[in-house]
């Protein structure tokens, strides 16, 4: 197993780190919550942060702790889908698709909320669930999920997850649209 | 401004510049002291800054004696409060989000020619699984332009070319490595590509044999390249056709009836074999005088005239060889292609 800093992965995949804090200050935005500090990148741990408001409305810190996972993914798999077809269906040596893969994969090793980000949701689970929130049903699972995952940040869980829906994402997305 | 006493030493200090050591409200300087005494005492008091409701904690605006809102723990001016709850982003990440757009639409344009390519790969694949290795090589040619260089593209493509007879084509895909990772399907495709070639070296020999008239020899070794290479039926049929011109040329021809019928068999949307069984069954109604092989090779005729339509090249070999095969059938003379073209053709030619 290659021990790689944080610091070091964090400069590699800058772009991620930026998309993540940007999705929690566009979900604070929309959601109205009072941003105090924003920190975009840096060369530190952690290399960003959204100091925000807290609130006792579920779905509004559930939106700001699992946005940053959604739109990441989202955009990992939208970049990947640029240099999908050219490098992994034809192999074909193309360095803007090269580039848009480091841009997409980047993106997506970065999408895991981390366990600050669950903090603000795993106070209000218990009180949203016993109202049946679906959103707070839904969150016990995916909380632990990202709690476990980020230990396993050790054994390249980041990477695995950026490369899978790198790849399977606009491998589906591309079998769909050739019929 | 609000201004609270030091408990300790009684003066008065602005609230935001003291602080609370063990509960109690200090000023800095009798904060510092206590804390010294209770680090000797070994005790660590909990601190605290007092929290000026009437002083923006962002801009420091002074408020006189009315509180402002308390955000987060800490009073914000309605000027910092607008601004907290439409934090700005900042000038450099919407230009880099407006640039990685329009990379992200440049790339997509430029790799449009991938995308169309890639359906193809896809389709070809689907073909191929269902054993269509013509309309996989249909959906392959659209994938050659783009260059892959994937070895699980190449390998299938080549394989289709072969499989259709175009050892041509599978030569185009090959070429686009160098070099093969040596697996089954490397291996697989490698041996068909040496059979292929074996054939048309072999199928090229024997045309030099026809032409040189040693028609066993050339009979021989277009069988060799058939059975080199069965999945395409032209060696076959080519081997069949030698056979076949030699049984006219000695006025066998019953044995060229069959074997143009073999051909036929072979590859029935031909329509140069359809003309050759055309052909052998206007030589028998030539010697016989059947009216039974006249109108077979008539309807045969209008049936090669059909599927001729469809390219250029089919169509002026049709025209070529009905001319001959009608003439035939009007006369019951038997002369091969050369002998008609000497007796009606160089005329043609020659006339003004």
């Amino acid at each position: 197993m290659i021990i790689i800093p944080g610091w070091l992965i964090s400069i590699a995949t800058f772009p991620g780190v930026i998309v993540h804090e940007s999705a929690h200050l566009l979900f604070c935005r929309l959601r109205r919550l009072a941003v105090f500090d924003v920190v975009f990148f840096r060369v530190g741990n952690p290399a960003g942060y959204v100091i925000h408001e807290t609130t006792d409305n579920f779905t509004s810190m559930w939106l700001v702790g699992m946005g940053p996972f959604f739109l990441n993914s989202a955009l990992c798999i939208l970049f990947c889908s640029a240099a999908f077809v050219p490098v992994s269906e034809l192999g074909v040596p193309d360095p803007m698709s090269y580039f848009f893969y480091w841009l997409g994969l980047s993106i997506g090793m970065q999408a895991f909320p981390s366990n600050q980000d669950m903090k603000g949701l795993w106070r209000l689970m218990p009180q949203a669930a016993k109202q049946l929130n679906p959103l707070a049903i839904i969150s016990y699972p995916i909380v632990g999920a990202v709690y476990v995952l980020n230990l396993a940040r050790v054994v390249w869980a980041d990477l695995i997850y950026g490369i899978a829906i790198g790849i399977w994402g606009p491998l589906a997305l591309f079998h769909w649209l050739a019929g | 401004m609000r201004h609270l006493k030091c408990s300790s030493c009684t003066k008065e200090f602005p609230a935001a510049q003291m602080f609370t050591v063990g509960g109690a409200v200090v000023c800095e300087s009798c904060g510092d002291r206590l804390l010294e005494d209770a680090a000797a005492k070994h005790r660590k008091p909990e601190v605290t800054r007092v929290i000026d409701a009437t002083i923006c904690s962002r801009c420091k605006a002074d408020n006189g004696e009315t509180d402002f809102r308390i955000i987060g723990g800490a009073p914000f001016c309605p000027r910092c409060t607008e601004r907290l709850y439409a934090y700005p982003f900042p000038l450099w990440l919407k230009a880099s989000a407006a640039v990685s757009v329009l990379l992200l639409g440049f790339a997509l344009w430029h790799d449009a020619p991938y995308f169309a390519a890639g359906a193809h790969l896809t389709r070809a694949r689907r073909a191929m699984e269902a054993h269509d290795y013509k309309t996989a090589v249909t959906h392959f040619a659209e994938v050659l332009p783009v260059k892959p260089t994937e070895q699980d593209v190449i390998l299938p493509a080549a394989r289709a070319y072969l499989m259709t007879g175009d050892v041509a084509g599978a030569g185009a895909f090959l070429d686009l490595r160098s070099e093969y990772t040596d697996n089954d399907e490397f291996k697989s495709v490698n041996q068909f590509w040496s059979r292929a070639n074996l054939a048309l070296v072999e199928a090229d020999s024997a045309n030099k044999l026809v032409q040189a008239n040693r028609t066993a020899d050339a009979q021989r070794l277009m069988t060799k390249a058939a059975r080199d290479y069965p999945e395409v039926p032209a060696f076959a049929v080519g081997a069949l056709l030698i056979k076949g011109g030699d049984a006219f040329e000695h006025k066998d021809y019953d044995t060229f009836l069959t074997t143009s019928r073999e051909a036929r068999t072979l590859m029935p949307e031909e329509p140069r074999l359809i003309a050759g069984v055309a052909s052998a069954l206007a030589a028998k109604y030539a010697v016989t005088g059947n009216a039974a092989y006249r109108a077979e090779a008539e309807s045969l005729l209008a049936v090669a005239e059909t599927v001729a339509q469809r390219s250029a090249e089919d169509k002026t070999a049709y025209d070529e060889y009905a001319e001959r095969i009608r003439h035939r059938l009007a006369t019951r003379i038997v002369i091969n292609g050369e002998e008609y073209n000497r007796r009606f053709r160089a005329k043609e030619a020659s006339s003004p």
